[in-house]
């Protein structure tokens, strides 16, 4: 009896204590801490350090300049790197920049900001990428991706630092017939550029007002129609006259033939020839007002026929439309320049050159610069592709033909130091109280002088750095 | 078992029972506050963790939603429709334009109801010296001017690139952070536009500002309120948490008290490069430990004291039988003399209940340690349950006081959101499209048909409805193609401007939603027109916000339900701990409700670990009582074994337990009792043995004394002198030619020479008839041939073996007695015969035989065997034995196998029987 009640009493205890035991442990059971995280941003700077992750590929562009699914055709043609698409926004790249955080492919204007990138080292020479591309050959470049070349003396010689996606002669003409007509005005020949002062004079002919309202304007232009650097450049170009020295360590925009070519866009300005601060109207930029047939006359590359083939507007009635030679400075050359020849660079700084150049590569050479020149939004970078742009309806080959007789003239890169950041910003805030008549235009010049050096030193200083 | 032996030693009194049963109870007791402080513990933890996590996700989540209304803010105020004031080139334009244009922006601004909670001021800066810089405090009209800031100046001194980098995130500038760009060289000589930007700086300085860096257009920068992050607390905040928001160099922007964050969790504020940490400060415990301390250990004691009070009654009582017992017994054995009164039976204490000792010890343990185990258990559950209620209440009222709050702000957000879109350039123009009476100017493709939805915020609400005065949808966000879906009831347009909630909106889903409304007057050139826009918020909006574990449920002022949409009112499970309470600055209500299932899964744990425990000790008490039983009755029952054995005879003592208790004490007394007894039944026994020893030594003395008789008598005879007289004598005879006598005298010789013979005791039967033959001549010489004499034996018989003397004694008596007084014709015969192994011997004579009386008294003596009765009539003095002696020697010597009895009639003779064994030799 003894021993079996040991034993019994023995059991219960160890039954007890283990209840007792997980009373104690087992009520620990935590409340789930909720993280609540929000939707997680993918980190923009994934390195992908790991083998196993693939590379990504950070590349600065415009959402409507390249397409979900192409990316993805070539995520799938190569596994293992893949493409993040990033909005151009200006604070943010420089503020990336800043920080060296830039995009592996970052968009520019390779006329206005290749110098400065060059300068400022952030730019990777690409020549011996394209010497071993089977895609992209030197030989087959054409004469104005030489803006993308800089020696750090002169802006179209030197090493390659890009190409550009397609380019266009920006300051050919565009003009809409029934404009024209309804103003009571004959259609420039095309075979001749015009001077800048008769287009001016035709573009304010081509304005008409009725009272407070202007309910036609001659002429739009890539913004408000006001001067702005590059078309400066490119009059100064025609005229033969430079403004920045050889060591672009000062610039001189107190010239005689500046005057005159910005005089004349004073002149428009208050003419209205197009929208404007002065008459503040709505539209941002001259495309507005010419695909509402509300301008007679738009100042923009041939890349802008692909707008008039593809807006709703203009499409239905191409026929109206018409391209004329880029006007010329008085008593100056023929030149037919780029102003902009928009391409990308790659950020020396890449962590992955080889897999950023893959996505270069295919982005500016191959299958989608054949599909950009057939699609008739610029002029190919590549020879080869020229004639792949489209030439099946009249306007087509109206365009293509002034075209043709402009690649002639293209091959000059328009003036900039690429020490001047943000010059077009400080040309315009020296105008801008020109055009509301607080100033005139000398003394603007001389302020634009004063500033435009210090800015200079700074920027020379900056980048020696 | 060493323990047995230990426990043999240390045998049950009364008190050492009390301490038992009280150790069991103080165990169990000590168990039950063991679980119990445990299960408060555990409670506590789990609260505490609740309530950390609840607290810490509603600010965490009231945190990224002020976050995300200042960024929705920096974005909308970037768009065009503010942003374009100053990118207008207004301070070259005429003061007319500009104070129109400056008193639009205004409107614009205050059409958005910025909450002062929320920010404090808003600088505007333009590009360069044409351009506007303004700065709006909120809550006061108008704006005050920069004259000189404008960002070529920033750039120029380079404070722009300060700003660039903090673009889009809230930081905060030391003194020095910003003046030290103020470097007079870059200034010249301009002391103004110096002392502008000092004071540009020093208002900057340690505030919250966030900006959007911008280079290309507008440079605007926030100030936020200094306690813009307390929007995420309640207005009447608890100690116990501190709260403080860092920025991910770990600089901290804000902190809701200075305490230095003790030991903190922090959260990310993602997407925001933030980070949230919040400490407890103080431990949550409320209840205050001295006071549950307090109670448990008066509760403790009672239940001690109730145990000891009711084990020693009890036990008392159970064992004061054995103590009688003891003392009578021991009174019992001291007494002198052997008194054998047995116990009264009457004393035997009677209960109400009869039970035996283990079911009485089995009552008291069980009574003893479960009843205060039972009452115990149940104070100690309903004490901590206190205790736990009333941390439940504070941790859900607490809980329930922050969810209130980011409810608040949530409808805060929505009311903000709704002015936005009012004040949305998007939907400005599609009014002015709606409601002008002209055709307004064609919009372009190209700046896409009023995309509300790129308004920021919006991810919050379902949808949107513009409607008219007449309560048609002019626009909707969703079926933009089918707005008469949309429709609003007279009863939902109010006549007032503040922005409303309606419950029960039915949609184009059919469902019931809430919604806020708010009316709006739109002045263009038909007049003043009114439209409502009705916002429908996301039922995620209030999702969010329920706090783990928890139900939520919103009511407005009337009762309606407002979340869940749709749905019934969350399940209040019955018992569940509930929190009610009113949103703050609103009039709806709000209910939380805990759920249940942890509280009672814990609670059911908890029980289940008390009736454990209570199941074990009563357990432990069962097992205690039969041990105990066990060992007081087991030498009890040894000792009535021991009794039933005395009671047979066998007289043991019962094992003695050395112990000074009241069962050693009967022991020892029995143990008295029973030496007593031995004692008295030995000495019986000896008497009893000598008895038996005087018998057979009387019996023995007996046959000594008959041998000694015939030894004397063949002693006194001198034999050899005898048989020489004799022989002489017969010499003589046979010469004087008395042959006669000669004869006679040799009968005489061979007799005598017979009976001194003592050589052997048996003889043969020829001799022993021999024998007779010469005593019965000589009788018959002497009586001159009276009597007649015959002797019938056959002659095989002769040679068997028979003990001497046997037959001339009976002769002898029959001539003595049976033929006394006759004169003639006296007869005497012995007949022998042989039968069955036996030898038959008749003396028989036809004398004068005997009265029935006499033969039965003779035949008494024979079969006696033992006593030698002298017949007083039959003693002659002549030498005869008589047959008794006959009788004894047969006795002797044949023992049982030999019979001998006599036959007698009166007058008709007498016949002796005497049967032996036949031996040969």
């Amino acid at each position: 009896m003894k021993k079996k009640g040991y034993l019994l009493l023995g059991l219960i205890m160890a039954v007890g204590l283990t209840a007792c035991g997980n009373n104690k442990s087992g009520s620990e059971t935590n409340s789930p801490v909720k993280e609540g995280n929000e939707s997680q941003q993918a980190s923009p700077s994934d390195k992908g350090g790991k083998d196993a992750d693939p590379i990504v590929v950070r590349f600065n562009i415009n959402n409507d300049e390249i397409s979900t699914e192409q990316i993805k055709q070539f995520e799938d043609d190569n596994p293992g790197i893949k493409i993040q698409r990033e909005d151009t926004d200006a604070t943010k790249l420089a503020a990336q920049l800043a920080t060296g955080e830039a995009p592996d492919i970052i968009r520019i204007s390779g006329v206005n900001d290749t110098p400065s990138y060059v300068i400022r080292g952030i730019a990777m020479d690409l020549t011996p990428f394209i010497q071993k591309s089977s895609i992209i050959r030197e030989d087959d470049l054409g004469p104005a991706t030489n803006v993308f070349r800089f020696d750090g003396k002169v802006q179209g010689q030197g090493p390659i630092y890009g190409i550009p996606k397609d380019w266009s002669p920006d300051y050919t003409v565009w003009y809409n017939k029934k404009l024209f007509e309804a103003a009571g005005v004959p259609i420039p020949d095309a075979s001749q550029p015009m001077t800048w002062k008769e287009l001016f004079e035709l573009s304010k002919k081509l304005t008409i007002t009725e009272g407070d309202t202007i309910k036609q304007f001659g002429l739009g232009i890539l913004g408000k129609s006001e001067a702005d650097l590059p078309w400066l450049m490119t009059y100064l170009l025609s005229k033969g006259v430079t403004l920045s020295s050889s060591d672009f360590s000062s610039i001189d925009y107190d010239k005689p033939e500046v005057k005159e070519g910005l005089g004349l866009w004073v002149d428009a300005v208050k003419a209205n020839v197009g929208p404007n601060q002065i008459n503040q109207d709505k539209a941002a930029w001259g495309g507005e007002i010419f695909l509402t047939d509300r301008a007679a006359m738009m100042l923009s590359g041939y890349w802008f026929s692909g707008l008039l083939r593809n807006d709703e507007h203009t499409k239905t009635h191409l026929d109206d439309f018409g391209m004329l030679p880029a006007p010329i400075a008085e008593g100056g050359k023929r030149v037919s320049p780029t102003g902009s020849a928009t391409g990308a660079i790659i950020n020396k700084a890449t962590k992955h050159p080889e897999e950023t150049w893959k996505v270069y590569e295919w982005y500016f050479g191959g299958k989608l610069a054949e599909e950009r020149a057939k699609g008739g939004w610029g002029v190919p970078a590549m020879k080869h592709l020229v004639e792949m742009l489209p030439q099946t309806t009249e306007f087509d080959k109206q365009a293509f033909k002034v075209l043709q007789g402009e690649l002639n003239y293209s091959n000059d890169v328009l003036e900039v130091n690429p020490y001047l950041l943000n010059g077009d910003a400080l040309l315009k805030k020296h105008l801008t109280p020109v055009y509301f008549g607080k100033s005139m235009l000398d003394e603007a010049m001389k302020q634009l002088n004063k500033d435009a050096s210090t800015l200079l030193k700074e920027g020379m200083s900056a980048a020696q750095k | 078992m060493a323990i047995s032996r230990w426990l043999s030693k240390h045998s049950p009194t009364p008190w050492r029972i009390v301490a038992v049963s009280v150790m069991l109870t103080i165990l169990a007791q000590i168990v039950m506050v063991q679980i119990g402080l445990t299960y408060v513990n555990s409670m506590n933890r789990m609260i505490e963790d609740n309530r950390k996590s609840n607290v810490s996700t509603q600010f965490y989540h009231n945190t990224l939603l002020q976050l995300g209304e200042i960024d929705h803010l920096l974005q909308l105020l970037q768009t065009p429709y503010f942003s374009t004031y100053f990118q207008e080139s207004l301070l070259y334009r005429d003061a007319h334009f500009a104070a129109v244009h400056r008193a639009e922006l205004s409107a614009k601004l205050n059409a958005l109801h910025l909450s002062p909670d929320l920010v404090h001021r808003i600088y505007f800066i333009g590009g360069d010296a044409g351009q506007a810089a303004w700065i709006k405090d909120i809550g006061q009209d108008g704006f005050a001017e920069l004259p000189n800031i404008r960002m070529d100046l920033l750039q120029k001194i380079h404070m722009s690139e300060r700003f660039l980098e903090d673009h889009n995130r809230i930081v905060k500038y030391s003194s020095q952070d910003l003046s030290k760009f103020i470097d007079s060289r870059h200034l010249a000589q301009d002391k103004t536009v110096i002392r502008e930007l000092r004071l540009f700086t020093e208002n900057l300085k340690n505030r919250m500002i966030i900006s959007n860096g911008n280079m290309n257009g507008v440079l605007i920068l926030m100030q936020l309120q200094d306690d813009f992050f307390r929007t995420g607390l309640p207005l009447l905040q608890s100690e116990a948490f501190s709260f403080s928001v860092e920025d991910t160099q770990g600089n901290r922007l804000w902190s809701s008290d200075d305490a230095p964050v003790g030991q903190a969790s922090a959260k990310e504020l993602s997407p925001y490069p933030y980070k949230v940490t919040f400490a407890p400060a103080t431990p949550i415990v409320h209840y205050s430990i001295f006071t549950l301390w307090n109670r448990l250990i008066w509760l403790f004691c009672a239940t001690v004291v109730v145990t000891f009070g009711i084990s020693f009654f009890y036990a008392k009582r159970t064992l004061d039988s054995f103590l009688l017992l003891s003392r009578k017994m021991k009174e019992q054995s001291r007494g002198d003399r052997w008194d054998s009164k047995s116990i009264s039976e009457e004393w035997i204490p009677k209960s109400i209940i009869p039970l035996t000792l283990r079911q009485r010890l089995l009552v008291i343990f069980s009574l003893a340690a479960m009843l205060p185990t039972l009452t115990g258990g149940w104070l100690y559950s309903g004490l901590f349950n206190q205790v736990v209620q009333k941390q439940m209440g504070l941790m859900i009222g607490e809980i329930g006081t922050y969810t209130g709050v980011s409810i608040q702000n949530r409808i805060d957000s929505m009311n903000h959101l709704i002015n936005q879109i009012h004040a949305s350039e998007p939907l400005q123009i599609l009014l002015k499209r709606t409601y002008n009476s002209e055709i307004p100017e064609p919009m372009s493709d190209v700046s896409v048909n009023v995309s509300i939805p790129m308004l920021a915020g919006l991810n919050e609400a379902e949808y949107f409805v513009l409607f008219d005065a007449g309560g048609q949808a002019v626009y909707s966000s969703i079926f933009s193609d089918n707005r008469d879906l949309f429709r609003l009831e007279p009863g939902e347009m109010r006549n007032t401007d503040e922005a409303y909630w309606i419950n029960g909106y039915k949609d184009a889903f059919n469902t019931i939603k809430p919604a806020l409304i708010k009316r709006f007057a739109y002045r263009s050139d038909r007049g003043l027109s009114v439209y409502y826009l009705l916002l429908v918020p996301r039922e995620s909006l209030f999702e969010k916000l329920s706090p783990l574990g928890f139900a939520l449920q919103i009511k407005d002022s009337f009762g309606t339900q407002i979340y869940p949409y749709d749905r019934f009112p969350p399940e209040f499970g019955a018992g569940a701990m509930q929190w009610s309470g009113r949103v703050p600055e609103s009039d709806w209500r709000m209910e939380v409700s805990y759920s249940n299932d942890r509280i009672v899964y814990k609670n059911r744990e908890y029980k289940y670990a008390f009736l454990l425990i209570i199941a074990i000790v009563w357990l432990l008490s069962i097992v205690l009582a039969l041990t105990i039983t066990a060992f007081l009755l087991k030498p009890l029952r040894e000792l009535k074994r021991m009794m039933a054995l005395a009671g047979e005879g066998k007289f043991y003592q019962a094992t003695i337990d050395k112990g000074r208790n009241e069962i050693a004490e009967i022991v020892r007394s029995y143990n008295g009792m029973i030496r007593q007894l031995a004692e008295v039944v030995h000495q019986n026994m000896n008497v009893m043995e000598e008895n038996a020893n005087i018998k057979i030594r009387e019996t023995e003395l007996l046959s000594t004394k008959a041998l000694a008789e015939l030894k004397m008598l063949q002693a006194q005879i001198k034999p050899h002198f005898l048989y020489n007289t004799l022989e002489a004598i017969n010499m003589r005879c046979m010469r004087t030619g008395n042959r006669d006598i000669g004869m006679m005298v040799t009968a005489l010789a061979d007799l005598f020479r017979y009976s001194i013979s003592n050589d052997t005791e048996v003889v043969t039967l020829d001799n022993e008839l021999d024998h007779v033959r010469n005593y019965m001549a000589i009788q018959q010489f002497r009586t001159g041939n009276l009597y007649t004499f015959q002797i019938d034996v056959p002659k095989e018989l002769l040679a068997a073996s028979v003990v001497k003397f046997i037959l001339q004694p009976i002769v002898e008596n029959c001539l003595k007695h049976g033929l006394e007084g006759f004169d003639e014709e006296g007869w005497i015969g012995i007949k022998i015969r042989s039968e069955a192994g036996c030898l038959r011997i008749e003396v028989s004579d036809n004398g004068i035989g005997m009265d029935s009386v006499r033969l039965t008294q003779l035949n008494n003596e024979l079969e006696k065997g033992t006593e030698i009765h002298r017949d007083h009539k039959s003693d002659e003095g002549g030498g005869g034995i008589g047959l008794s002696n006959v009788s004894h020697r047969l006795r002797l010597y044949y023992k049982d196998q030999a019979v001998m009895n006599v036959v007698s009639e009166p007058m008709r003779g007498t016949r002796t029987l005497i049967e032996l064994p036949l031996n040969f030799g």
